[in-house]
């Protein structure tokens, strides 16, 4: 393997290599590596899509595919908050595209799909949670709000950002 | 046998074996399903929903046809009100983000999509506007494939074609369904360029204009293609294809599923090297050299000059003055008028073909073992085979659709894979044993083997005893190759070696490949005898795939060697000391022949240099480039007296030649190439050529008539003729009967179909002949020269055409020199480092590289590229060339 790939997992992700390690050549412990790695790091770092590749000896597309169709694994670390918002068919015909439409009003979006200028939320787009009959569905951190519309939506984001505010002011005052 | 199940399709009753899909069932009462995401190749997926069917009585119950299988009594409508519903909600869901630009989509007219939403008439779709709302920027983008082909994803239908085909067929995988649901899209992690085989299995598949090639990209439209069925004239597989030919020009070549042995699979040379036949560098007119330059000239002028030159040289120096070299790539009408017009118009037996040199020891081999000069089985049972040997060959790189071929035996068959080789070949990552030994020591290796089959008693006795001789000799030489004296030898180590023989002695249906094409020489004959031997005890010979596979690394290289480019051979196989075969070709011939051997290709290469041979015909021939030892070659072809080239494109040793004939490409000629199963095939003319080029053919039968030996072949279907009347294993090969797939020899009447398979009913020699071989150390290392020179061959390259077609060359545009990582420490080199190479007999300068494929003590060169003068290093006497390699 290129000398470039080992030398970063051996620096800054020195578990990926632990990990990978015990399933070398074993192509079905994918899920069971990927797992492990987003359950230690918090995420699975791009670098190091190749080198797992390469030492379960599986193609990168193969990882990258595997990967995407989880929601489980993010490639990025996941927030105090996750808003995860249904894509479903159901959903997605009663209005979810209006959901992003207003979170990207109310937060700047890029290209990847990621929030980029408020560290306290990640989006996440889902597929279907079989919440069809409450369509469109939003669910931040286990609570799911039904029938939402983008009003709703903003008045819940404001709601936690409230929250958090005076949970920083608390700490700020006891500090 | 399989039980067979009875049920009924639109109330036609149909019995099929236990099994078979609901799809098929009814593909054989000719009621035809739609279907978008099934190919025949592929395992049905089911993701494209449009084959579903109702089961009668049952609303609701619509199930895909594709993977279902037949029960006993079932009751199917296939165009139901529900079905025919479900297929237009269907089509409307696909076509919501799929743009309907038919009128600039180089697809259309061969469209799955287009002529079901035609025939469903869809046009209405109110879907299409909530499709509207969604449709981020991805699904516009538009992603180049190498240079020969782009995808487009707004196209795309999800069915996953592309993908299965590159995972299940060519094992290779590099892309994959990315995301999930809706935002679904093919391709590779985070849009990565591909680095894959650029065969275009993908592209071929893909049932939409989602994937096309570049090379027709508004160019014609396919109603306007005339498709005319040929062979390519790359490597020995022989896929079959046909030429797309608009206004008497070549746009494209299709695959197509029911022609020829290969299923409609193609590698990147097949389906898109072919845009070398319009190269601007092809040879257009004759060239004579005046005044020491080489000058256009009239065909007239050209073979006056050669007339009178072989006369001259004839009358005053005989007949065994002059000697050709003909190509692996003729057509076997051409070798044979080649060889014909040596023995019968010139008079001698000096011609040759330059795939005596590897693979022309290989069928040597199995002739005096097994009676046949030729692979054993063919191509399509080695996807049934359960244990495979791939022995000294990289199938990746010369032989593409034999590789396709045990990737679905490792898929499908769950087949184990025993990969031998002298460095890490492609296929080796998928092998169940991997054997990296030292070059030159294959015979050590396979005796190692028999040895331990012996020792444990895994032999069939019965066959052996009943089929085979000379088993108490073998016996006695084999003892000696215990697995410690063989680990000795080949380095591997002993409990490797025991694993091996224990897997394949233990197979059901064991095969053995062993490929030619990678520049290597070496004791081919003894190669395939004790690949034989190893066949034979385990009873592996003459059953269902089983065998010894032996491939040819050229399109004809078969049938050049069948067709008498030898000099010891006439047509056939039958010898020139032969008086009784002598006699039959005299009388055929109407001239007396040769009974001396002639030269083979590289004694008439010292003999020129020795000024015995005055006169050489070289057609298709490059030696300055392809044979060993640059040097020897360059000052041989300065000896002669005269060089006649016939070329396509002005090779180095054209360019040294006192005349220069232009040649006609695969595709504006007719005639037939034996591929490596024996399967002969038709090449038909799809284009005319330019003014002045001629077919081999035509020039040969010129050839004749200046020397006064009067043929009257008006077309290659009488050589053909002639052909059946001469070689019994041709004789009921005519161009009648070969039709859509061709016809395996031997073929000994008209009413003879063929034989995919020898030695079902037994060995024409009576019984096979256990011959022991001894391994023979082919030169030592020295301290001078430590490292051993590989020469390789790579995929996208053969030759003259591919280097003169601008895609392949895109692909694979230099060589290098490869190291392995620890050599290149201990050398001090880094990656792109220019290292000069020594042996022997000369040296290069090439930039290297470090590849995890080169073991140590080993450099690999791929022997294409003319410019790295790979071949100033190799001898023509030593099959190994040991080097020594160090920083520019």
């Amino acid at each position: 393997m290129e000398t470039l790939i080992i030398n970063i997992i051996e620096n800054e992700f020195p578990k990926v290599k632990e990990i990978c390690e015990s399933y070398k050549g074993n192509a079905g412990a994918l899920l069971l590596v990927l797992q492990k790695i987003q359950d230690t790091y918090g995420y699975i770092p791009k670098a190091s899509i190749h080198y797992i590749a390469k030492t379960l000896m599986i193609t990168p597309s193969h990882l990258l595919g595997t990967m995407t169709f989880y929601d489980r694994f993010t490639l990025t670390p996941k927030r105090k908050y996750t808003i995860k918002i249904c894509r479903g068919t159901a959903c997605e015909l009663n209005g979810a595209p209006a959901l992003l439409e207003k979170l990207g009003e109310l937060f700047a979006i890029n290209q990847e799909g990621e929030i980029i200028n408020n560290s306290l939320f990640s989006l996440e787009q889902s597929a279907c949670l079989g919440e069809c009959d409450k369509s469109p569905v939003v669910i931040i951190n286990e609570h799911l709000y039904a029938k939402v519309t983008p009003e709703m939506l903003e008045e819940a984001i404001g709601e936690i950002l409230s929250k958090e505010k005076q949970i920083d002011t608390q700490k700020r005052k006891v500090a | 046998m399989a039980r067979m199940v009875t049920l009924a399709i639109d109330d036609v009753e149909v019995t099929v074996p236990e099994g078979t899909t609901i799809l098929d069932a009814a593909e054989k009462v000719g009621i035809k399903i739609p279907t978008l995401c099934h190919d025949k190749r592929l395992v049905p997926f089911g993701s494209c929903r449009i084959c579903v069917v109702q089961v009668k009585g049952r609303r609701g119950r619509l199930i895909p046809a594709c993977f279902n299988p037949v029960r006993d009594g079932m009751e199917i409508l296939t165009s139901s009100l529900e079905v025919i519903e479900s297929r237009k909600t269907q089509l409307q869901l696909m076509l919501l983000h799929h743009p309907l630009e038919c009128p600039t989509c180089d697809q259309a007219g061969a469209c799955a999509l287009q002529d079901m939403v035609y025939e469903y008439g869809v046009a209405e779709n109110p879907l299409r506007q909530v499709g509207a709302q969604l449709g981020p920027p991805k699904f516009k983008e538009k992603l180049l494939i190498g240079t020969m082909a782009v995808k487009e994803r707004g196209r795309c239908i999800l069915c996953g074609r592309c993908v299965r085909i590159c995972e299940e067929i060519q094992g290779v995988k590099e892309i994959d369904f990315i995301g999930r649901g809706f935002m679904t899209k093919i391709g590779t992690d985070f849009d990565r360029d591909l680095n894959c085989e650029f065969c275009g299995q993908c592209v071929s598949t893909c049932p939409v204009g989602a994937l096309t090639t570049t090379l027709i990209k508004h160019k014609a439209r396919h109603w306007e293609l005339k498709k005319i069925k040929s062979v390519c004239a790359y490597c020995g597989c022989g896929c079959s294809f046909l030429l797309g030919i608009k206004d008497n020009q070549l746009r494209t070549i299709v695959s197509d599923y029911d022609i020829g042995a290969n299923e409609g699979n193609l590698c990147v040379k097949g389906r898109y090297g072919w845009e070398y036949i319009y190269s601007e560098e092809r040879l257009k007119t004759p060239l004579i050299r005046r005044g020491g330059k080489l000058v256009e000239c009239t065909w007239d002028i050209a073979l006056k000059e050669i007339a009178k030159t072989l006369r001259e040289i004839e009358k005053t120096h005989g007949p065994d003055a002059l000697a050709a070299i003909g190509s692996a790539r003729l057509t076997n009408e051409e070798a044979f008028l080649l060889q014909k017009f040596m023995r019968a118009a010139i008079g001698t037996n000096n011609i040759d073909t330059s795939g005596r040199y590897s693979y022309e020891g290989l069928t040597k081999g199995l002739k005096e073992s097994l009676g046949y000069p030729a692979m054993t089985n063919s191509i399509k049972e080695i996807r049934n085979a359960d244990v495979i040997l791939v022995l000294r060959s990289d199938l990746r790189e010369t032989h593409p659709l034999v590789k396709i071929e045990v990737i679905m035996a490792l898929n499908r068959n769950r087949a184990k894979l025993i990969a031998a080789n002298s460095y890490k070949a492609w296929l080796d990552e998928k092998a169940h044993l991997t054997l990296i030994y030292q070059p030159g020591t294959e015979v050590a290796l396979l005796n190692g083997m028999i040895h331990v089959v012996l020792e444990e008693g895994l032999e069939d006795k019965d066959f052996i005893s009943s089929q085979a001789v000379g088993f108490e000799d073998l016996k006695k030489t084999v003892a000696r190759y215990t697995p410690t004296t063989v680990e000795k030898i080949t380095g591997l180590s002993e409990e490797l070696i025991i694993s091996s023989a224990r897997m394949y002695a233990q197979g059901k249906r064991s095969t053995i490949l062993i490929s030619s094409g990678l520049g290597l020489r070496g004791d081919e004959v003894r190669l395939a005898q004790v690949a034989a031997n190893l066949a034979l005890i385990t009873g592996n010979v003459g059953k269902e795939s089983t065998g010894i596979n032996i491939l040819g690394e050229k399109n004809n290289s078969q049938g050049a060697i069948d067709m008498g480019l030898t000099p010891e051979y006439l047509p056939g196989y039958q010898r020139v000391t032969d008086r009784g075969a002598r006699k039959k070709f005299e009388l055929a011939w109407e001239v007396r022949l040769s009974p001396e051997p002639g030269l083979s290709a590289l004694e008439i290469l010292k003999r020129a240099e020795e000024g015995e041979i005055k006169v050489l015909y070289l057609v298709g021939e490059n030696p300055i480039v392809t044979y060993p030892d640059r040097t020897q070659t360059l000052r041989a072809l300065g000896g002669l007296d005269f060089l006649l080239v016939q070329e396509i494109f002005l090779s180095e040793t054209a360019q040294r030649a006192n005349v220069v004939l232009p040649a006609a490409s695969f595709a504006e000629k007719e005639g037939t190439f034996t591929s490596v199963e024996r399967r002969v095939q038709r090449v038909q003319r799809a284009i005319d050529s330019q003014r002045k080029v001629r077919s081999d053919f035509d020039i040969i039968l010129s050839l004749f008539e200046i020397m006064g030996y009067e043929v009257d072949y008006t077309s290659p279907i009488q050589v053909m003729q002639e052909i059946n009347s001469l070689v019994p294993l041709y004789a009921g090969i005519n161009y009648k009967r070969l039709d859509d797939k061709g016809i395996h020899w031997p073929c000994f009447s008209t009413e003879d179909p063929g034989s995919k398979m020898l030695y079902e009913d037994g060995f024409p020699i009576g019984k096979a002949k256990l011959i022991p071989v001894e391994y023979e150390p082919l030169g030592d290392s020295e301290k001078e020269f430590p490292m051993v020179l590989i020469t390789v061959h790579s995929l996208f390259h053969s030759g003259s055409f591919s280097l003169n077609e601008q895609g392949l060359r895109e692909l694979y545009p230099e060589g290098f020199a490869e190291l392995n990582a620890q050599d290149a420490q201990h050398l001090k080199i880094k990656p792109g480092d220019v290292v000069t190479i020594k042996s022997p007999r000369g040296e290069i300068k090439v930039k290297s590289n470090i590849t995890e494929r080169t073991p140590l003590g080993r450099v690999l060169i791929p022997y294409h590229f003319e410019h790295l003068m790979v071949n100033l290093l190799t001898d023509k006497d030593q099959p190994l060339t040991w080097v020594r390699v160090e920083q520019a």
